[in-house]
């Protein structure tokens, strides 16, 4: 594997890590397909709401924060992977989030940041 | 979850109810508004949004569609703001008190949570009014503008929190007092009669048609005190009657040219456009028609200053307004009528240079060149003006003369006095003055003696009169008997009024 997917899973595993911590059920990871690819989705059991997670990796801020990546581009991607996975899995019932977690790394030292509802 | 919250939109200057559904539902987060909103409704949703946000309630990740019903009517502005924040809290169990069948909500929404002030709250409320219902939560600083309606319970809101708490019990917030219409009447002008010297004449003519209501063409040399004159008219117009003064206030509220610190009009409107002004504002228009000014000038004046400087098209447009005393304005979106019941003032020079007909100076402009310049006044027009009047330069005797001229307030209360023998007169007729009298009603209250119908014949045959200057000249005359206090008009008072008409052979038909 390269650096840069070393840094990204690494950002996953922490960001699980975290929501395991806070009351989420981690559902599936890596969910991938023709419209995108979703990061983590995870029940949030105090809300009752499942959850989508793009999660960012980042090393520095020489490229900007984390979530600046999360344009709009992606934002439309990740939205229409959300409801192929509504389709496939038939959860109309279900309550909606979708989220971003930054995770910044410095010093072998990660720093988490929760954005919660993007749409 | 569903809940509906009632509002009041605005079509011109009629209210309708409007509900605002708020559902809430499972599946992808999203936001619509549907019910043909306009941008600024559409907008709305972010306001909504941040300002629920930064209320420190939950603005929650749900699927929300919003319906303005009745959904075939476009709607437009942001006063369903406050609405649309109320109904999607009540959907998300936030608000308890789902009981607001008898209250109607309106407001604007800041972003930080705050509710600002919005236009048009008076017709809306004599709607809430008629519709039954018997509470009304708005804006603050609107509150004062519509504690005029009594019988309605009215809840001046500051904020979304104060709103969200009132509704659910926790705090209460004291009911808007209702002012007396009566007891705030003043009669405090800027200008008084007493500073123009001389002129009796134009101060009669003048003090007829603030009576009667009657349209009145100023025509004299520069600086006989054409301007100065009209000005000093609001001081002696008749004190407004609270239906007179609703209406006014209706069309004002509409146009947001109210404030909390003049929520409510007292005195009759005084317009004096500049004579740049266009068709679109002078009758009123835009994509959703705004009154124009002689909408602003319903119930008051309407003064143009030297009239032959407008622009023709502009001054042809009065011409179906002066004589219907609505307008109608029609757009692709919407068709709104508004009243226009003004008196019409112009004031005038006889030619380019100034002088003609002046005893002081010799007039310098070529023949053609004055009667390009009177013809900018068109017959029609110049036929729905009761009163011409020529003022004379003033010499230097009477400006020296330090006795005092007659004070507004004097002639006021004469003007006062002819307008509630109108008023009572008229009374089951729903009008207010001479000038609006309907052709049924001239022969009814303005009969004449076998005298006078001579005099008026041999005029007529005379001066080449129209018959509407027929009708005028009748109306007039009543006006003159009124401030005689006589119940018939007798032969001087018809004499007055038929030669307040003559002026116009004198420039116009050479």
């Amino acid at each position: 594997m390269y650096f840069k997917q070393l840094t990204g899973k690494y950002g996953e595993d922490i960001a699980c890590d975290y929501l395991k911590e806070n009351n989420y059920k981690i559902i599936e990871r890596n969910f991938s397909c023709y419209q995108g690819e979703i990061d983590i989705i995870a029940k949030d059991i105090s809300k009752n709401e499942l959850v989508f997670i793009e999660v960012k990796t980042r090393t520095s801020f020489k490229y900007g924060s984390p979530i600046d990546a999360v344009n709009k581009n992606k934002q439309k991607h990740l939205f229409k992977a959300c409801q192929y996975y509504l389709y496939r899995y038939n959860l109309y019932h279900l309550f909606i989030r979708i989220d971003v977690i930054e995770v910044f790394i410095k010093n072998n030292f990660p720093y988490i940041n929760h954005v919660k509802q993007i749409l | 979850m569903l809940s509906i919250v009632k509002s009041i939109a605005l079509h011109g200057l009629q209210g309708y109810l409007v509900n605002i559904q708020v559902d809430i539902s499972s599946g992808m987060p999203s936001f619509d508004i549907v019910g043909l909103p306009d941008t600024s409704i559409r907008e709305s949703r972010e306001r909504v949004k941040t300002a629920i946000r930064n209320s420190t309630f939950e603005f929650l990740s749900r699927k929300i569609v919003v319906n303005l019903a009745p959904a075939s009517t476009k709607k437009e502005g942001s006063i369903f703001d406050l609405p649309i924040a109320v109904g999607i809290l009540i959907a998300s169990n936030i608000v308890s008190n789902t009981n607001l069948k008898n209250t109607i909500i309106i407001g604007e929404l800041s972003l930080d949570g705050s509710i600002r002030k919005i236009t048009g709250i008076l017709p809306i409320c004599i709607e809430a009014k008629n519709l039954g219902i018997k509470k009304v939560i708005l804006p603050k600083e609107n509150a004062k503008e519509a504690c005029i309606i009594d019988n309605l319970e009215i809840i001046p809101v500051s904020t979304l929190t104060e709103v969200i708490d009132y509704l659910n019990g926790i705090i209460s917030i004291p009911k808007e007092k209702s002012i007396n219409f009566h007891s705030n009447i003043d009669s405090e002008y800027e200008f008084d009669f007493s500073e123009v010297k001389g002129q009796e004449n134009v101060k009669r003519a003048l003090e007829i048609s603030a009576s009667g209501g009657h349209n009145c063409l100023l025509i004299g040399s520069p600086g006989s005190g054409k301007t100065m004159l009209a000005r000093r008219l609001p001081s002696i117009l008749p004190d407004l009657t609270f239906e007179e003064a609703l209406e006014i206030t209706k069309i004002h509220s509409i146009s947001g040219l109210l404030s909390q610190n003049t929520p409510f009009i007292f005195k009759r409107p005084f317009r004096s456009p500049h004579h740049t002004i266009t068709e679109t504002s002078l009758v009123g228009g835009g994509r959703i028609p705004k009154p124009g000014e002689i909408s602003l000038a319903h119930y008051g004046v309407l003064f143009l200053d030297e009239l032959p400087e407008f622009n023709k098209s502009s001054l042809e447009v009065l011409r179906g307004p002066l004589e219907d005393k609505i307008v109608t304005i029609s757009r692709v979106d919407f068709s709104t009528t508004y009243p226009c019941n003004f008196m019409f003032i112009a004031s005038m020079n006889p030619c380019p240079c100034g002088y003609y007909g002046s005893k002081e100076r010799q007039c310098t402009c070529r023949e053609d060149q004055i009667q390009k310049y009177i013809h900018k006044i068109s017959g029609p027009l110049l036929d729905r003006i009761d009163i011409h009047i020529e003022v004379e330069s003033v010499n230097y005797q009477k400006l020296e003369n330090d006795s005092p001229a007659e004070s507004s307030c004097e002639i006021r209360k004469r003007v006062n006095n002819a307008r509630n023998i109108q008023l009572e007169r008229y009374k089951n007729y729903k009008i207010f003055s001479n000038s609006e009298l309907t052709p049924a009603l001239i022969s009814k209250y303005c009969k004449l003696s076998s005298d006078s119908k001579k005099i008026l014949e041999s005029a007529f045959n005379r001066l080449g009169l129209s018959a509407r200057a027929y009708n005028r000249i009748l109306k007039v005359a009543r006006t003159i008997a009124d401030l005689d206090n006589s119940e018939n008009i007798q032969t001087h008072h018809l004499a007055e009024a038929i030669q307040y008409r003559s002026l116009d052979r004198k420039y116009w038909c050479k």
